[in-house]
Order: structure tokens, then sequence, then C-alpha cells
């Protein structure tokens, strides 16, 4: 079943004669994790925010489980979609941790038992709860993007959007946040998207769409597309580690890696060549 | 991050009895003080409110050290209030005079007078501030206000600016900090010049702030509408005042207290 | 001329204590280490904006200790240039050109030689001669990036220090970056950069210093320090990725040391298992 289903969106800024979205359409499962990738500029923000109904969609349509993202669906809309934005100090709206997680939850009216029940458990999902009454003030990057985690989960979305949530955080702050990401994604409940433009982190997702100069220009498996280095040059990103490494090797003349797709498949092919020539 | 200075105004973390207290009835009470302060007259009624100042800075087991370097800074206003007030006003007996200037007995007594309240006051929202954390203020403020809202005063609005304003201040000032070492490291001096080109030297520094704190502004409006929220719509609370049996004593006791002092009051 | 500090610093929560390390002319240095290990406090204190409580740091010919009077600091800022991160937050000025211009004026130079100055960096720094007089604010932020970096480097630094020039930034952005990094280095600027990316240490860093709570943990080449894997998890640092895949390859029993760019590893792979012999 389609989670979220994107016909032919098309939008454009005010005051802007090209439009920063052109004609973009696919599909999302449900469960599905699909990493939207992109350089800066390139539209898959935007993409995102339409989605969630945070910008008017111009021509097209969008539907997230069934339900067209309009300006009459926008409470039923955000209360399936969570989205985590990519400063860390900019989206942390409470005084204190527990404060921040609960805001959204204040919103849809729960009443104060319920919150605190959710609070509690989404912060201890992202392993926070020691924090609940810390200001952000005494938090890292990192930590402050946990708690912004938190404070989606804790609205039991359908659908979590993250926008470049690791772009500043630092290596440790970003790997924790990958992590937590690929256990909520094995759950297998929610729909994740991840806009990003570094294809370590794409490669983690199920689903990959690449956007150009606000058009589509790719759908399909990380993998492959990750695998293809014209593509990736052609649209201004770097190809992953073990794409690059078999590309060096080849120009070096080691043949036969074709069907080598991981790192522990090229570990073990070096390790069977040198056996098997011994 | 944490400024082990006590300013005038700034919350001490501690787990004392007057911490735990509502902060409604903090607020209220210190309110109710600064009224009683105005109608004391004669020793009995200021030795009263002395005691009730002294046990509230009990309950509140912050050290007495910590109350003077709260007044500290504000020696010069209070002496520069009690000097004007020794020199200018007369009556009684005229100790020495120059021009407009007299010290008499009236004067003195006047001047005490307003040293005596001066401290009071200052002693007193000092203590409030001390043990309440500008957050639970706000809460207090909002819960207090709620009232108005039947006059159509945004109450909720203005409580959400209050906690937001409370909540980036710490953010921004780490701002300021950065432009301003930056613009140093671009060569500006901000030691030395006439007063022209020191205001010209905020130039730098201003704008880079304004310019953060819309696209700051920006990113907030949209991350507060991605998580549903609505300035017109009904919203529940996480962070909920409880009145406690506590609070009730203490509130019986201000009651009583109250009437005793009027009634020393009525009877001197 | 060479650049030493032998720091003991104590602001607020990261304090660096008895640093001493030398950084020769012309080098680039990475510096180090995990968030609130001290590296922002060092840095600080080679261009003068904090002051050492303790020791001295010493920048050419300049020596900065606690009792320098504040009017001998502008002379450190004139040598020492330093780009914080996200450096395009602190641009003001109407037009670029006002903003690259801005430095040189603080250091005493006319309007004249200061747009000149600005000119010829934001030409070196292949930014396009026609947005000159556009806003900095209208710029994609790779763009900005750019000019902030113009923006000190007309003040024409022997030091540069760099606070994360990546961060932020997409593939080419990076790219693009670490390409002018090279450039300085070769034009004989002495870099230290603050960084996260054990790529960009083992691509660009002659000597690499690492910090931990404010302490020196390690000051020597880059090869060397991720020849030590337990060096690099006692102070939670990762391995380049070439290196990374090295030790993947150690623990399978092939050992390949560790090499520090991709094209080390595969010639190094390529020579295990016979590529060339293949060719045919």
């Amino acid at each position: 079943m389609a989670m979220i289903e994107v016909n032919g969106a098309t939008f454009t800024y005010p005051g802007n004669k090209t439009p920063a979205l052109r004609d973009v359409s696919f599909e999302v499962q449900v469960g599905t994790w699909l990493a939207i990738v992109g350089h800066n500029g390139s539209g898959k923000s935007t993409l995102a925010r339409l989605i969630d109904g945070l910008l008017p969609l111009g021509t097209g349509t969008i539907t997230v489980d069934g339900l067209p993202v309009t300006v009459a669906n926008l409470t039923a809309i955000h209360q399936r979609v969570a989205f985590v934005f990519q400063n860390p100090d900019n989206q942390f709206v409470g005084t204190t941790v527990a404060d921040d997680v609960a805001f959204g939850l204040e919103n849809q009216r729960l009443d104060r038992n319920e919150m605190q029940a959710r609070v509690n458990q989404a912060l201890k999902e992202v392993n926070m709860l020691e924090f609940a009454d810390r200001e952000p003030a005494q938090l890292s990057g990192g930590q402050k993007q946990r708690v912004a985690l938190a404070g989606a989960l804790a609205l039991h979305p359908q659908v979590l959007i993250v926008d470049e949530a690791t772009a500043m955080l630092d290596p440790e702050g970003k790997d924790q946040i990958m992590k937590l990401l690929t256990r909520l994604h094995n759950e297998g409940k929610l729909t994740i998207l991840s806009i990003t433009h570094d294809t370590r982190e794409a490669a983690l997702a199920d689903q990959m769409i690449m956007i150009d100069g606000g058009q589509l220009v790719a759908n399909g498996d990380p993998k492959k597309l990750l695998a293809d280095k014209k593509l990736m040059e052609d649209h201004q990103l770097t190809p992953t580690f073990l794409v690059a490494l078999k590309d060096e090797l080849a120009s070096q003349g080691v043949t036969g890696l074709d069907d080598v797709t991981t790192e522990d498949e090229m570990v073990t092919w070096i390790w069977q060549k040198l056996n098997s020539t011994k | 991050m944490m400024n082990s200075r006590v300013l005038f105004g700034s919350y001490v973390p501690m787990n004392a009895p007057l911490h735990r207290l509502d902060p409604r009835l903090k607020l209220v009470t210190c309110f109710w003080y600064v009224v009683l302060v105005f109608f004391a007259r004669g020793p009995w009624t200021y030795l009263m409110l002395v005691a009730m100042l002294a046990g509230m800075i009990g309950l509140s087991k912050i050290a007495l050290r910590l109350y003077w370097t709260g007044i500290k800074p504000l020696i010069w206003v209070i002496g520069l209030t009690v000097a004007i007030q020794i020199l200018f006003s007369s009556g009684g007996h005229v100790y020495w005079h120059w021009g407009l200037m007299a010290i008499t007995s009236a004067g003195i007594a006047q001047a005490f007078v307003i040293l005596a309240r001066f401290i009071l006051i200052v002693l007193a929202s000092t203590v409030l501030t001390a043990t309440t954390p500008p957050l639970r203020l706000a809460d207090a403020i909002e819960s207090l206000m709620r009232p108005l809202k039947k006059l159509r005063v945004p109450v909720n609005q203005i409580a959400m600016m209050i906690s937001i304003a409370l909540r980036f201040i710490p953010t921004i000032m780490e701002e300021v900090s950065t432009i301003v070492k930056a613009q140093q490291a671009r060569g500006v001096d901000f030691a030395s010049g006439s007063l022209y080109t020191r205001v010209k030297r905020m130039v730098p520094i201003m704008v880079p702030l304004f310019i953060g704190a819309f696209r700051r502004a920006e990113d907030l409006a949209m991350a507060m509408e991605a998580r549903g929220y609505d300035p017109d719509q009904e919203r529940t609370r996480y962070r909920q005042l409880t009145w406690q049996r506590p609070d009730s004593i203490v509130l019986a006791v201000v009651v009583l207290v109250s009437a005793l002092f009027f009634l020393v009051l009525a009877f001197t | 001329m060479s650049y030493r500090y032998e720091g003991s610093d104590n602001i607020g929560t990261t304090a660096v204590a008895k640093i001493s390390a030398t950084v020769p002319s012309g080098t680039t240095a990475a510096i180090i280490g995990h968030t609130g290990s001290g590296k922002s406090t060092l840095m600080q204190m080679v261009d003068a904006l904090l002051l050492p409580t303790q020791g001295e740091i010493q920048v050419g010919d300049l020596t900065i200790n606690a009792q320098t009077p504040k009017k001998e600091l502008v002379n450190v800022h004139r040598r020492v240039g330093y780009v914080f991160q996200f450096p395009e937050k602190q641009l003001f000025a109407p037009t670029v050109l006002e903003d690259v211009a801005f430095g040189p004026i603080n250091l005493g130079r006319s309007e004249e030689e200061a747009r000149q100055a600005a000119k010829e960096t934001l030409a070196a720094l292949n930014f396009p001669p026609e947005q000159l007089d556009h806003s900095p604010l209208e710029l994609s932020g790779g763009q900005m990036r750019r000019v902030a970096l113009a923006g000190v480097l007309a003040m024409e630094p022997d030091v540069l220090i760099l606070d994360e020039p990546t961060a932020g930034l997409d593939p080419a952005g990076q790219e693009e970056l670490l390409r002018l990094v090279e450039g300085l280095h070769q034009r004989g600027i002495t870099v230290l950069m603050i960084t996260h990316q054990m790529d960009q240490v083992a691509r660009l860093a002659q000597q690499v210093l690492v910090l931990n709570g404010g302490k020196l943990a390690f000051d020597g080449r880059p090869a060397d320090l991720f020849a030590q894997p337990d060096l690099l998890e006692q102070n939670h640092l990762a391995a380049p990725q070439s290196v990374a895949f090295a030790n993947r390859l150690k623990q399978a029993g092939i050992n390949i040391g560790a090499p520090l760019s991709l094209s080390k590893l595969a010639a190094k792979i390529a020579a295990q298992v016979g590529g060339g012999h293949n060719d045919e």
C-alpha cells in the first residue's frame, strides 16, 4: 500500500520565475525508508515541505495515507507526518527537554497523564530520559536533534521526515541519529523520508530518489543508483566509498569486481582472491 | 555556561522549601509584601516586616552572602536616593544648610524610612526571583492572567511569547559573543575611539544579529507549524502548577500575619 | 617563523591545560578532538581573542600572555586570520565588495587599497566579478562561505584558522573548499584547521594535534596517528575511510598497513591480489 503518492507536483516560490520543483511524481510504500538526495538548492527540501503541507502545492497532487495534502486537511496531515529539521537550535521550542517533546502533544490537546507517558516513552526511545529537565543551552547539537526526534516520535506519526537532520552534527552525533533511524526502520511501522546529500546515509535506505534542478532524475534501488558513477557525477554528488574504491581498483587493473555490492563482500572477495592464488 | 556570580534577579537552583512552593503563591505574596511595606508605620510594624523577610530568607536556604552580592550593584542607586532625601527635605531641627540644601531631623528620619523600604523591597523580590526559575514565574503570570481571557486579552499567545523569549535568550547571547569575536578577528577594535566610531562599530554586530534572528524566527515558525501549532486553538498544558498542602499552610500563615500586622498598625 | 603555544586557560566549561606544541611556518595542521575538547578555546588563544591565564603563545615574533595589553592584540589579529564556523553568519555589508574590504579597512588601509585587496582576493577565489556589487545575503550557501573566507584572506594573514570550513556544504561545495585550502598551503600560508572529518585530515594535514578534555593527546604526523587504532578509540576518533577499510582487511588476516588515501589503498590491494598481472 502506498503511504505517500506524489503526482506531477510543481511549486514556485513567490517572486521567482522558475519553479523550485517541476512535475515530480513517485510513490512510497508503507514502512519504506526513502532517501531523497540532491545537492544544495536542488529542490529536495521544498519537496519534503510540500509533503507535510508546510508550503502550498502549485499544481499536481500529493496524498499521505490516502489523504490529499490540502489546506482543509492540514491538521490531519500534521498528525500523520512528523518533521525533524536541519538546525538543532531553531526547532527547539520548549524551555526544557521535556517541554519541547510535549509541545506537539499540547497542540493535539492530549491530557496531562497521556502526555507524561508519551514524553517519557519518546525520551527513552532516543536515550535522553535522564536529560528531561535540562535546558537546550546545556545540550550538544546531537542531543538536541535526539530531542527533536523524540518530539516527532511522541506524536505517533505514520511518516517521519528528517531533513538533513545530521548535517550540522559531529560524527558521533551523526552516528547516533543514523542508528536510531535504522532501529525505527527495523521496527517496521514507520515510513521514513530522509533528505540528504550524504551518500553513506542514502545507502541505508530501501528506495532512493534523486532531485536536480527541481526535477526527479532517478528513482530506484539506492545500491544501484549509488553505484552509477555517471549519474552521481552528473548531479554533483560523490559516489560511495565502495564505488570509488572499485573504480580505483579497476583503473589499477584489478578485474572481476562486478558482483561486489557491499564492503563486506569486498573484504571476502579480496580474501578469496589471495587464498586461491596461493 | 553557568555563571557563578549571582546577580540581582537571577535564579539560584536548590531544593529548599521556598523553591518548592507554588510560584503563583510566591508572586502574589511578594506583591502583598510590597503593599505592606508602604502601610508600615512605627517601629513595631517595621520589626514585623523584618521578621517576615527573615522567615522568607530562612526558608529559601540561600546564604545571606549571596543576597548581599545581589544588593551590591544597587548600592549606588540606594545611596543617591538617600542622599537626595537627606539634603532636600525640610522640617524639624536644622543641623546644616547651604543654598537649597539642608540637613534636618525630619529629612534624616525620612531618609531612614526610604532606606528601610528600599532594602526590604529589593530583598523580598530577590527572594522571589532567587527561588523561582523564570519559566515558573512566566507560568504563574499566565495563570494569574487567565481571567483576562474574558476581556479578549490573548493570554495564550502572550504566554507563548514569554516562553520563547526565555528559551532563546541564552542562544542569542551566545550568538552575540561569536559575532563580536569574529568581527574582532577581522580587526575591529572595540576598546577605543570616539562615541561616533563606537556606535558605528555596532553595525557589523547588529546587522548579522538581526538577520540571524529573522532566519531563526522563520525556522522556528515552520517547526512549530509542523508540530501542529495553531495560535488560535486552545492547547493543553504539559507543565502544570499544582497547589499542594504546604502552599495552603503558607497562605494561611500569610493571611494570619497580615491580620496581625494591621492589628498592630491600628493600635500604635 | 614558528607558532608555539604553551597555554593554560580556564574559561567556562572548556578549559585548556598546559598545552605545548609548535607548528612550523607553512604547515597545514589539523586540530581534532571530541566536541568540547577545547579545540576552539585553543584556537581563540592563538588569535588572542582569549588570553591565556598561564603560559604564553608565540605567533611569529609576537608573544601573547596574560599581561599582553589590549592595544597590542590588533597586531595579532593582523597576523592571524580566523574563519569561524558558519562564517557567512557574520556578513553584514550591503555589497560583497564592501564586506570583503571591511577587514583591510580596519587594519588602517585606505578605502582604495582595501577595495583593491578585496577584488584581488575574490578573483583568486574564482568569485564571479559581476556579483561584486550584489548583496552577500542573496548568494547561495557555498558562495556566501567563499565571501566570508575572502573577508579574512583579504587581510593577508600569515596564519589562517579555519573552524570546520566544510560544515553544512554539499559534496561539490566541500570539494571546492578543500581545494581552496590546498591552494592556501601552496601559497605558503600556515593553516590551522579544526575538523571532525578524518578524511580531510588525511588529505590536507602534515601535522595533527589531538585534544581530549583540554589536554594534548597527540602531536605528530597523520600517518602515525591513524596507524594507532587504540589511540583513536581513546580519543573518540574515527579513522579515515581508507584506513577503516584496511583495518577490516587486517581483521580478515590481510595486513596492508594504514593507507591515507583511496589511491594508496587501491594500490596496496592491487599489489596483493596482483591486479596489474591480470591486465591483458
